[in-house]
């Protein structure tokens, strides 16, 4: 495949022109990304939507007079954009700071992320509303219009100077940091901000301006963007997934680290897409892989201390709701009169939906692992059964099986890679890992591309029961559905339940007893993945079709809203998320682009404000109730006490 | 007590998420003066440090320092009054060098003391100057947390457990430089478990248990009561 000769050194240094100038953009981001993950613990999710946004301000500063056409203001050109865009997104960004994200910085980590995904899905989706997913062009600026003919290549202006002005703003940037006074409070602030804020230095406003700085980082980046790439509403959404694998190889606490590594991917992603074009998409992901199996903490990163899952369960164990042997019979009796009061489609694709949380539920409530991937193995195995039943004729149940297999395959692998890593970084890993599935999905010839794989058929079970009836296919999925329920409890009810629980909640104490904590974490991921892949199978089955929404990022965020609206840990958590999720993409389905930004304001507000879920406000209203009822008086410091800073 | 009080605490109660830590607890420091907490741990003298300084936010009750209210005060604003903090687990910033992290902490009034002054009082710190924060001995690192507080001009500093985990030569030392600082003018809080340290240094001892003070003695009245004063210190 490398074919050195015939290989034109025009396409060559053409290339390499691209990815430096790619390069130059992930330093950028990931520069920014690793500050605001440094200094206020936040896995900026929105980093690409501000980027997107940086961009769009130097079009509208361009388009001043066509938006405001009675105050005759002037067309504000590239310069003036970017000395303007870069401020305004910052100053979003403050008050992105202000209002949102200083709510989640004394709480786990998965709370910061989670409203940063939120708050893209708000901002991407109200962009594609207003301008569709059309890109709109950006001139270069007269100045720097022409280029440089070096002999063996033609240099554009505008390309050198893009290398240069970011080079040097990446420079700049790390010499405050590292050098200066200002750039010590910060340092000392990411050890200690108790400690820095009892020195007299306001570290609250000082955080809130270091994610202003950032996503005005962001927002630079997008505007010397704006005339080599088309200004568009999904600009930012792809990118953002690439500056986290960025982040996980470059490696925490060093800024140079993310500096030099940003190029270097750059660099490395032109090159192959010379030498071997079909995985110029994958490189980032596939070096991040390598990069884990032999140095986790990353390129440049230090020494990582080991960090505790986080502990997000809302559920209270001893609640009547936590009951399985209450609730899997009276599951079995609602699912069974469901199609009777409901289309038996929709019902389908709520236990589709709401196995797959429940799955989801299973890493992330009661082990504390915050996987942000299980699109991948719902996809994998919604297109392995697709392909088996369409294409190799498998009969119904085979072709699931065959699913189930690739997903758990995937599952282990993707666990025993992701699994080195916690917190954040854990989110980041299977996040890049699950794009790795979908941009090969995007090329590979038995995927279809953007056409999926179409009318798979749905069989006969056992050789003789009608899948086509609907009626016989939604007692198959419900059956399907009531196992795995059944199986989820009874796993997190034995001792090996036990064991992952007491991981959730001090990771170092089980160690000290002598678990192997890794090994149950990384069992509980494959079985999550397991689960995951039956869901994703039986949806190609019912709904006949396996496209790449199933492998796209979407879907992992709506694994976690299912949970999380649900009540996170709980074992009726997903299945109530599922109902909400999806009755509300139903409800909306009619206004189009909007459903995203109905989406992401439902992430937004569960975690401001519904952090326990439905089911978890349940049981804790329940206890609070029964507590009530016994004791009478309340011994609870004034509520106006308990919230705290 | 006719001095004027610099710091005022009055009917303290605070809690930790659920939990309370503080039942009302009421003391007073004057100005000039090096007051101790004494106590078991757990008795809540932490916590009371950490409620005078800001850090903690759950409490009720009243915290006057220099006649100003800073009951409910953020920590940087209180800091910016004069209130000084050395916590017990130092924070010396690994990230930063000796020299960064004296020079970390901003001037908020005139009257501290110069570099020259703090590398007489901590002759050890001026060579490591160039080193990581993290490279420091357990001694090192608590001199340094003690000196870059010097600096900003200060009128009361907090001391938790400057001795803790320390070899007896450098806690005499730590005590030189605690009598020099008062010398100098410094109000000082200390909260301490070693007793015979204390007693050397502090002109007023308040017992604190289960978030509450329960006995006061003058330094006069420590020699006839060492009984008492072990009887609440034993574990």
């Amino acid at each position: 495949m490398m074919q050195l000769i015939g290989i034109s050194p025009q396409l060559l240094f053409g290339q390499l022109l691209i990815g430096l100038i790619n390069g130059v953009f992930y330093a950028m981001m990931s520069l920014g990304v690793a500050i605001i993950f440094g200094m206020l613990r936040i896995g900026n999710f929105v980093h690409g939507a501000q980027y997107m946004l940086g961009a769009f301000c130097a079009w509208w500063l361009m388009r001043l007079p066509e938006l405001f056409p009675g105050l005759g203001l002037p067309s504000l050109g590239y310069w003036w954009a970017l000395a303007l865009a870069p401020l305004i997104v910052a100053a979003i960004g403050a008050l992105t700071e202000r209002v949102f994200i200083r709510k989640v910085y004394d709480l786990e980590h998965a709370y910061g992320l989670l409203l940063t995904v939120g708050l893209a899905m708000v901002i991407e989706g109200l962009f594609n509303v207003a301008y569709s997913a059309a890109g709109q062009q950006y001139g270069v600026p007269a100045s720097l219009r022409g280029g440089i003919n070096l002999g063996f290549m033609f240099l554009p202006l505008y390309r050198l100077w893009v290398i240069v002005a970011g080079v040097a703003v990446c420079l700049a940037t790390w010499y405050v940091i590292e050098r200066t006074r200002l750039g010590a409070y910060l340092r000392a602030a990411t050890e200690n901000p108790d400690v820095v804020r009892a020195f007299g230095i306001n570290v609250p406003r000082m955080l809130m301006l270091t994610y202003a700085f950032g996503v005005g980082l962001a927002g630079l980046a997008g505007v010397m963007a704006a005339p080599i790439y088309q200004v568009s509403p999904q600009m930012g959404q792809s990118i953002i997934i690439t500056i986290f694998a960025v982040v996980v190889i470059g490696g925490m606490g060093s800024i140079f680290g993310a500096i030099v590594t940003g190029l270097m991917l750059g660099v490395i992603e032109g090159l192959t897409k010379v030498f071997y074009p079909q995985a110029s998409t994958t490189v980032i992901f596939v070096i991040m892989a390598l990069v884990l199996i032999v140095r986790p903490a990353g390129l440049f990163g230090k020494e990582t201390v080991a960090a505790h899952a986080a502990d997000v369960s809302s559920a209270r164990p001893d609640s009547i709701l936590e009951n399985g042997r209450i609730w899997l019979p009276l599951l079995a009796v609602i699912g069974a009169a469901l199609p009777f009061l409901l289309y038996p489609v929709f019902a389908m694709k709520i236990l589709c939906l709401a196995l797959f949380a429940c799955a989801y539920n299973l890493v992330f409530g009661y082990v504390g692992l915050l996987a942000f991937g299980h699109a991948a193995f719902y996809g994998a195995a919604a297109y392995v059964a697709a392909f088996t039943a369409a294409s190799w004729n498998f009969p119904t149940e085979l072709a699931i099986l065959s699913g189930v297999a690739a997903a758990t395959i995937l599952g282990a692998l993707f666990g025993w890679l992701a699994i080195r890593r916690q917190g954040l970084y854990f989110a980041m890993i299977t996040l890049a890992l699950a794009q790795l599935v979908y941009f090969y999905a995007v090329q590979a010839s038995w995927t279809h591309g953007e056409d999926g794989i179409q009318s798979v058929p749905r069989g006969y079970l056992f050789g003789v029961i009608d899948l086509n009836q609907p009626l016989n296919m939604y007692y198959f999925v419900l059956a399907v559905f009531l196992i795995c329920f059944g199986f989820i409890y009874r796993v997190i009810h034995s001792p090996f339940g036990q064991t992952l629980k007491s991981i959730r909640e001090n990771e170092p104490r089980a160690i000290s007893l002598g678990y192997s904590t890794e090994r149950f974490k990384l069992i509980a991921f494959i079985l999550s993945a397991m689960l995951a892949g039956v869901a994703g199978a039986m949806k190609a089955i019912v709904f006949q079709i396996a496209s790449l929404a199933d492998l796209y990022f979407m879907t992992s965020a709506d694994a976690l809203l299912m949970t999380l609206i649900g009540g996170v840990g709980s074992l009726l958590g997903p299945v109530v998320g599922a109902i909400v999720v999806v009755t509300m993409q139903k409800e909306f389905a009619t206004l189009g682009s909007w459903v995203v930004v109905v989406q992401g304001t439902a992430f937004v507000l569960c975690v401001l404000f519904l952090r326990k879920g439905i089911v978890g406000t349940l049981e804790g209203w329940l206890a609070t109730r029964a507590e009530r009822k016994r004791r009478g008086g309340a011994l609870a410091p004034p509520a106006s006490l308990r919230s705290a800073h | 007590m006719s001095a004027p009080h610099l710091l005022r605490v009055a009917d303290l109660h605070a809690w930790y998420g659920e939990s309370k830590a503080l039942h009302g607890l009421s003391f007073n420091v004057a100005a000039g003066e090096v007051v101790t907490l004494l106590g078991r741990n757990g008795a809540g003298k932490t916590t009371t440090l950490r409620a005078i300084m800001g850090l903690l936010r759950a409490k009720t009750g009243e915290i006057r320092f220099a006649d100003q209210d800073i009951g409910q005060s953020p920590p940087e604003i209180i800091a910016r009054r004069g209130v000084a903090y050395c916590p017990e687990e130092r924070a010396v910033f690994a990230s930063l060098t000796v020299e960064e992290n004296l020079l970390l902490p901003p001037v908020i009034a005139p009257g501290g003391m110069t570099l020259d002054e703090i590398s007489t009082l901590f002759p050890n710190l001026s060579a490591r100057r160039a080193s990581s924060g993290a490279k420091l001995s357990g001694g090192e690192q608590q001199m340094l947390a003690i000196a870059r507080i010097l600096r900003t001009g200060a009128k009361m500093l907090l001391l938790d457990e400057p001795t803790e985990g320390l070899a007896p030569v450098i806690v005499k030392q730590i005590g030189v430089v605690i009598r020099a600082l008062k010398e100098r003018g410094f109000t000082v809080l200390l909260v301490e478990q070693n007793f015979r340290f204390a007693s050397r240094l502090a002109d007023r001892h308040y017992v604190v248990e289960h978030g509450r003070i329960i006995d006061e003695l003058s330094a006069a009245e420590v020699s006839g009561n060492l009984d008492r004063i072990q009887s609440y210190l034993k574990v």
